[in-house]
């Protein structure tokens, strides 16, 4: 919605109401001015013709007037009268008295004149002009014509006025419609706007309604990892049986793997961010979720799927997607209290979706089913089977909406007692899914012997385990509280390589004490670290190598050195 | 409504009270019309440095006397006018004159068109007191005074006039 400047500059006059009026007011006075122009151009014009005329009489009656040759006059006079434009005229002697003349109008002529030019007297021009014989002053004539009087004018301009003022009426009518139509345009896109804010929000809230639906399942699989990590490194105090405590170490690594993985998810579930779709590949898609849907989904229940590999990509918004499975899954697990099994498919439908291809998922569940009534209202909003308080009745809607905004369609069939399958049927995409993002693949630690390493980290105890790594790894660390601590210390000492968190309390955070380090020091290597899936992007975009908490001793070498490598190729 | 004539009168009167005294219409008439007849009229030279234009009368002293009495102060050709009485071709004065108004006596007026044949002078003659041949010829009309015009005469003395004089003739002669 990007408008140029001119556009926008002309839709900002035009949308002011006044412009139209304006416009159209100009529009008339200018015909005005224009019309008074014209008609001072004609009165000059007929100034000039009396005068012109005048001055023929003048030349033409020297003779007559010097030899009293009444007859003569009265030839010229008559011939002058042929003009209908002329009113009166007359011959006057040396004296200024009259000698011949003739009045058509009934006004008497003068019986003695000045000398004047041209001059208008109502609806009247008058001339008098001097008859000369060389330097012989004769006499004088006199000469009155008739101006267009003003109905006439009038009349003459009403036609045009009538079109100048119809136009000028168009202008403005138009001009007040556009400000109109503009005005109305502008709430309209105002409540786009909001409605687009709303739909975001409720999207953040049907993510938030189903991960409250995951709580429960989560903390109690995180309680058991922190068992099994906690009872794992008990043991291993109490032995010293190295091959016993080779496996409980493994055992408590494998319980802190699974948790860092489940806490990956869960963070990129709660992320809010606006709808994007990509094509995925739903066996990919789902095999990414399983994780967390086991853990989310009680002991109890189970999780079978059968996706085959050739299941045909689609194109979605892949968190949406996410939502949309959970969502089903948890009406599942809740329609299952006594326990069962969960079987989610796939399967490619050759013109199934209005004669195109299409990819249709299916969650099938062994619980307590609904009734064809429920069924049929399931997916509209706020409409819940469950309890108060245990859930909003946003799932199944958010399913639905997912569905068809992605030009799929959503389908329940149910029946009391014998379980509920939910199908959701996709359009195929053409495109294939885009790579999906790995994780870094593990390099072969580095050794950062006897280089000076600066940690900024606020959190002491990470500040402590992280400074442990790198000791390991053979560098000095200097260590710092805060984004300015680190400042100082930078400045201090020779620092080979900077690492920092990315989130910190203080005015400055870890991106910008990373930007500053970088205007000192462009070939430093530096590494952010977060938890924080927003943030890593963020410093990702700026090119800094991003270490995602929580992180194993490899992924801290590994991305140690593709900092070191990046700093040296940019050399 | 006064008559041109009766105006031209008290004009003159007016100009001039002594000299009008006791003048007639029709000598008042013709003094006027001779005056303003120069305007009509273009000479074939200039006339000669400190010359003044010079009206000649031949057998009217009262229209000499009237002349006279209208030509002070004005001017015709850029010059003064001055009014001079010829009795014969003998006249020392008859050389100058621009204009000969021949107003009384057929056998002088002969005489004195003959002596200036070809010359440059604008001879007026008066059809009513029996003086023919000049350039211009007063006449009466009606009870009013009018002229003819001889446009062989006008030439034959290298004498251009105005085409207003032909419009107001009572007479063109070719």
């Amino acid at each position: 919605m990007s408008r140029s400047l001119f556009q926008h500059a002309a839709g900002g006059v035009l949308e002011r109401r006044w412009i139209g009026w304006v416009l159209a007011a100009l529009l008339i006075a200018s015909s005005i001015a224009l019309g008074l122009q014209r008609e001072h151009a004609i009165s000059a014009d007929q100034a000039r013709q009396a005068d012109v005329q005048a001055n023929i009489l003048a030349a033409s009656v020297g003779g007559a007037l010097a030899f009293d040759d009444k007859s003569t006059m009265e030839e010229y006079l008559n011939a002058l009268g042929l003009d209908q434009d002329i009113l009166a005229a007359g011959i006057y002697n040396d004296q200024g008295a009259l000698v011949a003349g003739f009045s058509k109008d009934g006004g008497a002529l003068p019986r003695i004149v000045q000398v004047h030019p041209p001059r208008i007297a109502g609806f009247q021009l008058s001339v008098v002009r001097q008859v000369r014989q060389e330097d012989l002053l004769l006499g004088s004539v006199y000469l009155r014509t008739s101006i267009e009087p003003l109905s006439a004018r009038l009349t003459r301009y009403g036609g045009i006025g009538i079109v100048v003022i119809m136009a000028a009426l168009l202008i403005a009518i138009l001009g007040a419609s556009n400000a109109k139509a503009k005005a109305t345009n502008r709430e309209l896109q105002d409540q786009i706007v909001a409605r687009e804010r709303a739909e975001t929000a409720l999207r953040q809230a049907q993510k938030l309604e189903a991960l409250g639906q995951l709580t429960g399942g989560v903390a109690h699989d995180f309680n058991n990892l922190l068992m099994a990590a906690s009872s794992g490194l008990e043991l291993m105090e109490r032995t010293s049986d190295p091959e016993r405590q080779g496996q409980l170490k493994k055992g408590v690594r494998d319980a802190l793997d699974h948790g860092a993985r489940l806490t990956h998810h869960l963070l990129a579930f709660s992320r809010q961010s606006p709808v994007q779709t990509e094509v995925i590949s739903v066996a990919d898609r789902i095999d990414q979720l399983a994780e967390l849907l086991h853990h989310s989904l009680r002991e109890n229940i189970s999780v079978s799927f059968d996706i085959p590999g050739d299941v045909w990509p689609i194109e979605v918004d892949a968190s949406q997607f996410d939502i949309a499975v959970l969502n089903i899954a948890v009406n599942a697990r809740d329609a299952m209290p006594t326990g069962g099994e969960i079987v989610i498919s796939a399967r490619n439908l050759a013109a199934g979706l209005d004669g195109k291809d299409a990819v249709q998922l299916r969650i099938e569940d062994e619980g307590t089913g609904m009734s064809a009534e429920a069924a049929e209202k399931a997916f509209e909003p706020f409409f819940t089977l469950k309890d108060v308080g245990q859930g909003t009745g946003l799932g199944l809607s958010q399913v639905y909406g997912f569905t068809r905004s992605a030009g799929g369609s959503a389908a329940i069939a149910s029946e009391l007692g014998a379980g509920t399958i939910v199908t959701l049927t996709f359009p195929r995409s053409a495109p294939a899914p885009a790579a999906t993002a790995t994780e870094p693949v593990q390099a072969p630690a580095v050794r950062i012997d006897h280089k000076c390493v600066l940690l900024v980290e606020d959190d002491a105890s990470l500040s402590d385990f992280v400074g442990q790594m790198l000791e390991e790894l053979g560098s000095t660390v200097i260590r710092a509280r805060s984004a300015q601590a680190g400042l100082r210390a930078f400045a201090g000492a020779r620092v080979d390589l900077a690492i920092s968190d990315m989130v910190m309390p203080g005015s400055m955070d870890g991106l910008a004490l990373a930007r500053r380090l970088r205007e000192k020091d462009d070939r430093l290597p530096i590494v952010l670290m977060t938890g924080y899936s927003a943030a890593a992007a963020d410093a990702a975009a700026e090119g800094f190598v991003v270490l995602r908490k929580p992180f194993t001793f490899e992924t801290l070498a590994a991305q140690l050195s593709s900092a070191i490598e990046a700093a040296r190729v940019e050399l | 409504m006064l008559s041109l004539q009766a105006l031209l009168a008290l004009v003159l009167l007016a100009a001039s009270p002594a000299a009008v005294d006791g003048a007639s219409l029709e000598a008042q008439v013709k003094a006027a019309y001779l005056f303003k007849l120069a305007s009509f009229v273009r000479w074939p030279a200039p006339l000669a440095e400190g010359d003044s234009f010079k009206i000649c009368v031949a057998g009217r002293e009262d229209i000499a006397g009237l002349l006279m009495a209208f030509a002070n102060g004005k001017q015709i050709e850029n010059r003064s006018v001055s009014v001079a009485q010829v009795a014969s071709p003998q006249s020392p004065q008859l050389a100058a004159c621009r204009m000969l108004f021949l107003g009384r006596g057929a056998q002088t007026a002969g005489m004195l068109i003959s002596a200036t044949r070809g010359q440059p002078v604008l001879i007026v003659t008066d059809r009513t007191a029996g003086t023919r041949g000049g350039v211009i010829e007063f006449m009466e009309v009606g009870g009013k005074v009018r002229f003819a015009v001889d446009r062989r005469e006008a030439t034959s003395r290298k004498l251009a006039l105005d085409s207003e004089l032909f419009h107001v003739a009572a007479e063109v002669e070719r």
